[in-house]
């Protein structure tokens, strides 16, 4: 059968495109690379974290506004810093049973992410809040994150080429706070306990960029 | 000639298929921002102003195993980020004191592959 040359030329450019899309996919990881999983997101005791009393109204709002927690007790896994680099973790139990993380900064109050199988490659919840009083300076940086059960260790990097342990708590949570140039973090690295790297992110810190004002 | 015909036309669905509707910020509804991360013209971040409070704001981004920040602006030059990194790919959150800052918005950090973001604005949960 005589194939029409311009249909070959069609299919072939196609072919192109879907391999450059398959490696536009594979970079958009940016930097952030997760190993194969063998651990889970769970804690003997269950939901983990220390009982949270009394929630304000902010984080009562974000129980009620995540789907599957209504009426989930609310507990701490750790905060740490002060002033407006102050975060917190915060863990629910949501739909079956599963561990449902958020965080709370200075100046936001985010919705529960429920643990499910899109977690499986990741060995640390992440989340880093960072600010400064000038457009061109970071002046403070938190990184606070939640470690999968067989994550041994978590390693941070500074911008000063320092490596810090940082320290796991009982539920796996772990903090690092920098206000000086030199501590501000730039990588961070998950190792299993046999010293394996399960996860390696850069996590320097977001500046505000030039923006366009769409509404 | 007329398979041909059907493959232009295979591929045509594709392609349409493969653009992000409203690929453009968007002044209507509640959406602010629905589109890639660098625009065109190459800004990296998406900002909205004039907020009252409560502000809730739901991002939702793809690729998933994409890092995505939400940046706080004040007139002055302060700021504050905070930065999502995988699993998450779809976050809401409450701005804690809209006072404090003028502008909320999305920014792909640079040196990040393109990615498409939601920025959404609500009045509640």
């Amino acid at each position: 059968m005589r194939r029409h040359p311009l249909m070959i030329k069609t299919v072939a450019g196609v072919c192109v495109l879907s391999i450059a899309a398959a490696i536009g996919v594979v970079l958009a990881a940016g930097g952030s690379s997760a190993g194969a999983s063998s651990g889970a997101w769970t804690w003997p005791e269950g939901i983990p974290g220390s009982p949270v009393i009394a929630t304000d109204a902010a984080l009562s709002r974000s129980v009620a506004g995540s789907r599957g927690l209504s009426g989930s007790a609310v507990r701490q896994l750790l905060d740490t810093g002060s002033g407006r680099g102050k975060v917190a973790v915060y863990a629910a139990e949501g739909v079956d049973n599963a561990p449902c993380l958020a965080i709370r900064s200075q100046i936001s109050v985010g919705g529960f992410s429920c643990a499910d199988a899109s977690w499986d490659q990741t060995a640390i919840f992440l989340y880093q809040t960072s600010g400064g009083d000038s457009p061109a300076t970071v002046d403070r940086s938190t990184v606070i994150g939640v470690a999968r059960s067989d994550v041994g260790s978590v390693v941070l990097t500074t911008a000063g080429g320092a490596r810090r342990e940082l320290n796991l708590g009982r539920w796996h949570a772990f903090a690092y706070v920098a206000t000086r140039p030199a501590a501000m973090p730039r990588r961070i690295e998950a190792y299993s306990t046999r010293g394996d790297v399960l996860q390696a992110t850069d996590v320097t810190p977001a500046l505000p960029v030039e923006a366009a004002t769409v509404g | 000639m007329r398979n041909l015909r059907r493959f232009a036309l295979l591929v045509g669905i594709i392609v349409a298929l493969a653009v992000p509707v409203g690929a453009h910020a968007s002044h209507t509804g509640y959406w602010f921002f629905q589109g890639n991360l660098p625009r065109p013209d190459g800004t990296r971040a998406v900002l909205h102003g004039n907020q009252s409070w409560p502000v809730y704001i739901r991002i939702s981004w793809s690729p998933c195993d994409h890092r995505m920040v939400w940046v706080q602006v004040a007139t002055g030059g302060s700021w504050d980020t905070g930065s999502f990194y995988p699993p998450s790919c779809d976050q809401w959150l409450q701005v804690q004191y809209p006072d404090l800052h003028n502008n909320y918005g999305c920014e792909n950090p640079p040196g990040f592959a393109s990615v498409w973001a939601n920025c959404h604005v609500g009045s509640g949960v």
